[in-house]
């Protein structure tokens, strides 16, 4: 069995002077769900092209299945199912017809393909509505069932929740993590809401201005976002020199007049609280909490956020 | 390439281009019996109103036409619906793809070029009441001349994909293509018809005109028969149609792969 179903070495994208995607080195493990987590711009569609040969990278190497994907497309990619930006369909088919098109195209051996597609999606079979009357969320369900039609071992999904009402991805969650525990596939997927990537993915990819800054196991990830105590004073100044003086903690951040947060969890919060009350403190809130995958993803991508 | 070919009359359904194609192939059963009301009745009259028409005007006039149009519904129709990255993770490749879309196209032209046929052979039928012995070779005639004309119109096809611009502009393109290539078409007739000035003998611009693949066509088919000055051989035009073919063909292949990577 391959170490890795998906391996890129170096692979750079530019187009012109613009770097969209430089020196990334991904692996995703088998039967793992791998979440590749950036803002808008970051490269992850343009990532997502070069692996599926859409787009031809400037430089580096994609390995698919142990195999390098260059001059191998036709052995490599039918085991592959992809949704990459929006769902493309014939608007003036249904979607039963549109999968039929596909199934003929590929070669789909089961004869009941596309009835057990559309069913495990949550599609009607033989619905006489056409494509180019569906919500956002059914083009979502058509795009993943067009991806799954062939019964890929691989999956590629560039952003599977967008356009989604939360009970949709909710429900994509759920399907999702079902096809990998189930079913034993493996997932690729993109997303820009931190939330969902944290809830779903086995593995984590940080992509920032096309690079790789980050690349490790939810549970490791997990471990590093910090833990704190946050305090609410009358005078935080006053109490960053309690901290200091008085109890020789220097691990901490003032955050504004009133805000304190202390990453020494050594010291007993009611010494915490006797020393600030001796000194005519009072402590307005105290708050033991954890830094989100936001705060994280702030602090390494040195950015504003994800939005 | 089958399935590729399929794939693509799969596309059509539920569109509104067959009942386009519909409609034009009989516009010339139509009218041709039409021009036989005010006319002689003898059954090679009606016959020539009818079948004569559509191969000697009709088909150099309506299939440039046509091409354009289809050329632009099924060489844009996967940019249109964003479907082109699907069938390349297929994967199916670009050069393929636009050798079915091609194929359909002529496909398409022939079943237009039949259905008129069929229609022109009805409507003489049902007005001379007799069926010529001539009518297999002039319905003959017909679908041959179908044939080539749809491949005279393959430089149209190459503009269309190269230009890729608005659906409009592929319109513009195919009608004045359409006028073009009919009025050379007219003009072979109406010079041969006239007290033969020997073609070398015409005006540069004139002579271009009667040089253009659809001209070239109706010199081989027409004036052959009559033994005119303008006659082309059968095989010089079958060259110049099987080097066109392959030239725009390829080039139309080249200009599709190039704009949709």
């Amino acid at each position: 069995m391959e170490e890795y179903l998906i391996e890129t070495r170096g692979l750079t994208k530019q187009y012109g002077s613009q770097t969209a995607v430089q020196d990334l080195d991904l692996r995703l493990q088998p039967g793992h769900i791998y979440g590749l987590l950036g803002r808008n711009g970051a490269g992850k569609t343009t990532t997502m092209k070069m692996l599926l040969g859409l787009t031809r990278p400037t430089r580096g190497e994609v390995f698919l299945f142990g195999q390098p994907l260059a001059g191998r497309e036709k052995a490599l990619l039918p085991r592959v199912g992809c949704l990459i930006e929006a769902p493309g369909f014939y608007p003036n088919l249904t979607a039963t017809e549109n999968l039929a098109l596909f199934a003929g195209l590929r070669g789909v051996p089961r004869r009941d393909a596309v009835a057990y597609t559309l069913q495990l999606v949550g599609l009607p079979y033989r619905d006489k509505k056409l494509c180019r009357d569906y919500s956002m969320g059914m083009k979502q369900r058509l795009g993943l069932a067009l991806a799954l039609l062939h019964d890929p071992e691989l999956l590629i999904l560039d952003e599977p929740i967008n356009g989604l009402d939360p009970i949709g991805i909710a429900e994509m969650r759920v399907f999702l993590r079902r096809l990998c525990d189930e079913q034993g596939k493996t997932i690729l997927l993109s997303s820009h809401i931190l939330s969902e990537i944290a809830q779903l993915a086995d593995d984590v990819g940080i992509l920032d201005r096309g690079r790789l800054l980050e690349q490790t196991g939810m549970a490791a990830l997990e471990a590093k976002t910090r833990r704190y105590i946050e305090l609410k004073v009358p005078d935080a100044r006053q109490a960053s020199q309690l901290l200091d003086s008085a109890l020789h903690i220097r691990d901490f951040t003032v955050l504004d007049d009133r805000t304190l947060r202390l990453y020494d969890l050594t010291l007993p919060p009611d010494r915490l609280n006797r020393v600030l009350y001796e000194n005519g403190l009072t402590i307005l809130e105290l708050h033991q909490c954890e830094d989100t995958l936001e705060d994280y993803f702030r602090q390494i991508t040195g950015g504003e956020g994800i939005g | 390439m089958a399935r590729l070919l399929l794939c693509e009359f799969r596309k059509l359904r539920r569109t509104r281009l067959p009942l386009l194609l519909g409609v034009a192939a009989a516009f010339f059963p139509l009218f041709g019996a039409l021009s036989v009301l005010g006319g002689s009745a003898r059954p090679d009259s009606v016959y020539g109103s009818t079948l004569g028409t559509l191969t000697a005007f009709g088909l150099p006039f309506l299939l440039p036409f046509l091409t354009g149009l289809l050329a632009t519904r099924l060489f844009f129709w996967e940019s249109e619906c964003d479907t082109l990255k699907l069938l390349r993770t297929v994967p199916v490749r670009t050069g393929p793809l636009a050798v079915a879309k091609l194929g359909a196209l002529l496909l398409l032209n022939l079943a237009v070029t039949a259905l008129a046929t069929l229609g022109c052979l009805l409507a003489a039928l049902g007005i001379s009441r007799v069926l010529l012995a001539d009518a297999a070779s002039l319905c003959g005639l017909a679908l041959l001349a179908g044939l080539l004309q749809t491949l005279a119109a393959l430089p149209l096809v190459l503009l269309v994909v190269w230009v890729r611009g608005s659906s409009l502009l592929s319109l513009l393109a195919a009608l004045v293509y359409s006028i073009v290539n009919g009025f050379g078409c007219l003009q072979v007739l109406v010079q041969m018809g006239s007290a033969g000035v020997p073609p070398e003998q015409l005006p540069p611009g004139r002579q271009l005109l009667f040089c253009l693949p659809g001209a070239l066509i109706q010199r081989c088919l027409f004036a052959g028969m009559s033994g005119s000055p303008y006659a082309v051989a059968p095989a010089l035009l079958a060259a110049v149609m099987i080097g066109m073919s392959a030239l725009f063909g390829m080039g139309i292949v080249w200009a599709y792969d190039r704009w949709e990577r």
